[in-house]
């Protein structure tokens, strides 16, 4: 509706207030007042007075090595997100919808990995990829895989918290996926399968395209999941073995609240949220391209 | 959806019973005029000990002497620091909260915000002298006074398998070299001579504290604080190599890195491994374990002959109090850490756990200890000096993590070099 | 309405089937070892995860009820959850709507403050939300609805993106024509657009729903009464300082997914329907 009249006008904005209010008040104000602080130093004492630096935390986190490493696990979560998660939890949603006999089984089951608290899975995840005897590496070996130590070499410790998540978050994603499914109306598949159009035929010209908005709202979810990831990493490796799966995050929860560093733990904050918000924009205006 | 929604207000129904109950049980018991005091610790969960601390808390409430306690328990170690921290940022102080002592809580004496128990302690001296040789992990050098005091005690050593030990016909190792022919025999029969489950980065750096006690003793570790010892000297990469050798020859058996403390623990409980190196801690759950029988304990082997002596080992929790600046809630907080250390308390913990080692000297009941328990404490006899996480001496508050997780370097193919420059990065960044 | 594609049983619904039990089995399993690691002991969990008890353990079932109080904690977890995810999806729910069916000049910076409220990682925002909630007397401490506007904001930009992406899609000639029907604004809200959209109502209930119920940090630094305690509470329990209880945790991890399960079946199936046939754009 682009013209509305002054009643309606009021009606909008009556609706958007309620929420936005709590939304400022509890996430917004101390979202402020946290990059406030990345300009001072304090050490979490509240009687403690707290000191203007200027930029130096910002310095300090952008000349620690740990840190740019740990923006490099960022891209290996987010790689993941859209190289693995996104096809799987896509098919999943597809699957889901088809007329399979077992589609109610399906849904309950694909759904348990986010039932279960993160830290039995990470747990559960830490002896099926254990060195020999879990059940990866025991199937890797009966293909005759190359050996591979998931959690203990510093190389591959990310790229297994990374595979863990996307196993993790499938099910969760395909619900976003089948809520636009479901919304493609019957009539496109029937006028499709009048052209005969085979399965395939249909998801690629008629189920992908309609389904442009999800694809967005995913690739949105993901960005700012992947930039503020934290509970998988420090339930299954804690940032381990040596640093080498440390994210900013968990770089931000030590310098905060085990170093008591909490300007540097700000200042981590807001790189964060700057590079999120930037990412978010930039594929907001990719998926815009070519809309009215 | 109305069956949601009958559903939700049945859930309302059940909630509100529940509250109403809730508040009168707590509100009805003490009267106004008591003196409130808040205590923020990680007394939860059903071990034993804890339990009888938690409930000397709250007889100590119930009981008619004006002060009324407000206990807040959180067991798990990361959310009890996020609410440590958090409370203590905003300025919701706890009165008294649990804590390590040490380079963990510098930055609170620093600041005012701990009170200085020493006037206390002289003003009692009973009190005072009813404690071991331990209260140094709540002093600094710079900061004058006396900023908490121990509830528990730990100290470390090697716990072993006698069964093991006897089919193979091994003697217990006292020097380093004995230990590590002991390991060589324990490996060519077959087992992992000591899981050390390297997943937990404190497993190696309790390692470390006992090969820099046994090698250079308590006043190097205080050197190595200040850095009259440096990280990358002679002394340092000595027994950094040791750890790198270990882990080669496969002392700490096979996937170290992979296996986490309970697994390390498990291994020894299922008879894996034939030694398990570990704190006092380790001796309920070993007693609950199929081989509590077969258990015996000897103390960590000697490098330098000199130091046999310098045990890891000190407060495994204290308490400090929060200056509020009201002075008759410290008092108050007084008289609750008094009660925390008091000899009954001490008395009943060691009841209730079968053992154990403890920061107050008491007469306990010999009759009711394990035989375990029995062994640790006639092996800690020979203790003359004990010191805890060599870190906690540092001037650097992050050495801690610094160092443990340098240490986890050596366990995936990190040489001894690179650990030492993992280490050094930290010690020059301050 | 069951609302399904129906396709030849071609090849893609024999590869997309073999996918299906594939990845049904990877997923199921986790739980299996759930259960059966609910029923052993510590040294026989580190020890042999994977295995079948070999003697189990149903005792771990009365400690996490009786000892643990497990079933009080998930109550109370419920009652907060399902809550919040009512206030959740009315506010978000009609704040989606603004944002993608009508063209305020505002929206845009609407949207750009939910965006900047999710990128941030929680502990980088807690000291000073619980600065400013310590200031406010009524947002005391040991209170579920301090918890629930929490939650609620936490909850809200993710359900916004999903309901308003899903609201997009519905034809705008809808609202045209209700107007002109002489609908107002909550009519046309509440009457047409919501019943409409429950696919995507059921979706972002069954996350908020999911993300609260799991949430721990706010639960932790608001609660001090054992009473209150919420299941990720509740499960630390166990939790030691050095030592876990891993056998009476798994079963209080069995008893706390039930409840989710039961939600999570309920709108499942929410999701199937809705949609009125030609209210779509096409």
């Amino acid at each position: 509706m682009i013209v509305g009249n002054t009643k309606q006008r009021r009606w909008d904005l009556a609706f958007i207030i309620p929420g936005l209010v709590l939304f400022v008040f509890f996430i917004i104000i101390p979202l402020c007042q946290s990059i406030f602080q990345s300009f001072y130093s304090w050490n979490g004492i509240s009687i403690s007075p707290m000191k203007y630096v200027g930029l130096k935390n910002y310095k300090y986190v952008f000349e620690n090595q740990d840190f740019w490493h740990s923006l490099g696990n960022v891209a290996w979560f987010m790689a993941g997100g859209f190289i693995v998660l996104m096809p799987i939890a896509f098919l999943l949603a597809l699957i889901i919808n088809k007329q399979y006999r077992l589609k109610r089984f399906f849904k309950t089951t694909y759904f348990m990995p986010v039932v279960l608290p993160l830290t039995a899975v990470g747990l559960m995840w830490v002896y099926l990829l254990f060195p020999a005897v879990g059940l990866v590496p025991v199937v890797m070996e009966w293909l005759h895989l190359p050996e591979i130590n998931f959690l203990g070499d510093p190389d591959w410790a990310i790229i297994s918290v990374v595979l863990v998540n996307e196993w993790t978050y499938a099910g969760f994603n395909m619900l976003i996926f089948s809520a636009g499914i479901v919304a493609i109306p019957e009539e496109l598949f029937e006028s499709g399968k009048i052209d005969g159009a085979s399965g395939w035929q249909q998801t690629r010209f008629i189920t992908l395209p309609m389904m442009k908005e999800y694809f967005k709202v995913f690739s949105i979810l993901c960005i700012t999941g992947c930039i503020k990831h934290f509970n998988l990493v420090f339930i299954m490796t804690g940032g381990g073995p040596n640093r080498a799966s440390e994210m900013p995050a968990t770089m931000l929860y030590n310098e905060a609240f085990v170093y008591k560093n909490f300007g540097v733990g700000n200042a981590i904050g807001v790189f964060l949220l700057v590079a999120g918000v930037t990412l978010s924009l930039l594929t907001n205006k990719i998926f815009s391209r070519g809309d009215d | 959806m109305k069956k949601f929604l009958s559903i939700v207000f049945c859930l309302v129904m059940i909630q509100t019973m529940v509250f109403a109950q809730g508040s009168q049980d707590s509100a009805a018991v003490k009267s106004a005029k008591d003196q409130e005091v808040t205590i923020l610790a990680t007394w939860a969960g059903d071990y034993p000990a804890t339990v009888v601390t938690r409930n000397t808390i709250a007889a100590f409430s119930d009981a008619d002497n004006g002060i009324t306690v407000n206990a807040d328990y959180v067991y798990e170690e990361k959310a009890y620091y996020d609410k440590l921290r958090t409370r203590i940022a905003t300025g919701e102080f706890p009165d008294i909260f649990e804590d390590y002592g040490g380079a963990r809580d510098r930055d609170y004496a620093e600041s005012g915000l701990l009170v200085d128990l020493q006037p206390y302690l002289d003003a009692d001296t009973a009190w005072r002298d009813s404690f071991v040789n331990i209260l140094s992990d709540w002093q600094y050098e710079d900061i004058p006074g006396q900023f908490g005091v121990p509830t528990d005690m730990y100290c470390v050593g090697i716990y072993y398998n006698k069964e093991i030990f006897k089919d193979l016909n091994i003697e217990i190792p006292e020097s380093m070299d004995e230990f590590t022919s002991v390991c060589d025999k324990l490996l060519a029969n077959g087992y992992a001579p000591m899981s050390l489950g390297e997943k937990d980065p404190y497993r190696a750096g309790h390692f470390l504290n006992n090969l820099v006690l046994k090698s250079i003793g308590a006043q190097g570790v205080m050197d190595l604080g200040s850095r009259k010892i440096s990280y990358d000297g002679p002394e340092i990469r000595r027994v950094l190599q040791m750890i790198y050798d270990f882990n080669e020859k496969g002392y700490f058996g096979p996937n170290t890195i992979n296996k986490d403390a309970g697994m390390a623990r498990a291994d020894f409980h299922n008879e894996v491994s034939a030694m398990h190196f570990d704190g006092t801690w380790a001796i309920s759950r070993i007693d609950e374990s199929a081989i509590a029988e077969k258990v015996g304990f000897f103390a960590f082997p000697y490098i330098e002959k000199e130091f046999a002596g310098s045990w890891q080992g000190g407060n495994n929790g204290g308490v400090s109090i929060i200056n509020t600046g009201d002075q008759a809630r410290i008092d108050a907080a007084v008289e609750i850490l008094k009660t925390l250390t008091s000899a009954e308390l001490m008395a009943a913990k060691q009841a209730s756990i079968k053992g154990g080692v403890f920061p107050v000297k008491f007469e306990g009941d010999p009759t009711i200890v394990s035989p375990l328990a029995v062994a640790v404490s006639t092996e800690m006899t020979k203790a003359t000096e004990f010191k805890t996480d060599i870190q906690n001496y540092d001037v650097n508050t992050k050495m801690l993590d610094a160092v443990r997780n340098a240490l986890q370097g050596l366990f995936v193919g990190g040489t001894v070099d690179e650990c030492v420059q993992d280490i050094m990065r930290v010690v020059n960044a301050n | 309405m069951e609302k399904s594609l129906k396709v030849r049983k071609g090849m893609s619904y024999w590869v997309l089937g073999l996918f299906a039990i594939i990845w049904a089995v990877i997923t199921l399993y986790p739980f299996i070892i759930t259960i059966f690691s609910s029923l052993k002991n510590n040294d026989e969990i580190f020890g042999s995860m994977l295995k079948l008890p070999s003697d189990p353990i149903w005792h771990n079932y009365y400690i996490a009820i009786h000892d643990a109080k497990i079933l009080r904690t998930i109550m109370n977890s419920v009652f907060l959850s399902v809550i919040s995810t009512i206030g959740m999806l009315l506010f978000g729910s009609m704040i989606a709507y603004v944002l993608s069916r009508t063209k305020h000049v505002y929206n845009k910076y609407v949207l750009g403050i939910f965006l900047a409220g999710i990128v941030l990682p929680i502990y980088a925002t807690l000291v000073p939300l619980m600065k400013l909630v310590s200031k406010i007397s009524f947002l005391r401490p040991n209170s579920f609805y301090t918890l629930m506007f929490i939650y609620i904001a936490i909850c809200l930009p993710e359900a916004i993106f999903i309901i308003s992406g899903y609201m997009k899609g519905i034809s705008k000639e809808l609202d045209e024509a209700a107007i002109i029907d002489g609908c107002n604004t909550p009519q046309l809200f509440f009457k047409i657009l919501l019943p409409i959209s429950v696919p995507a109502l059921a979706t972002s209930a069954i996350i908020a729903f999911l993300n609260c119920y799991n949430e721990m940090v706010f639960a932790l630094l608001f609660i001090t009464e054992k009473t209150m305690y919420t299941v990720s509470i509740g499960l630390l329990y166990f939790v030691g300082k050095k030592t876990v209880d891993m056998g009476p945790m798994f079963a209080a991890i069995i008893l706390a997914t039930l409840p989710m399960l039961i939600f999570y079946m309920f709108f499942q199936e929410r999701i199937q329907s809705g949609m009125v046939a030609g209210s779509v754009k096409g």
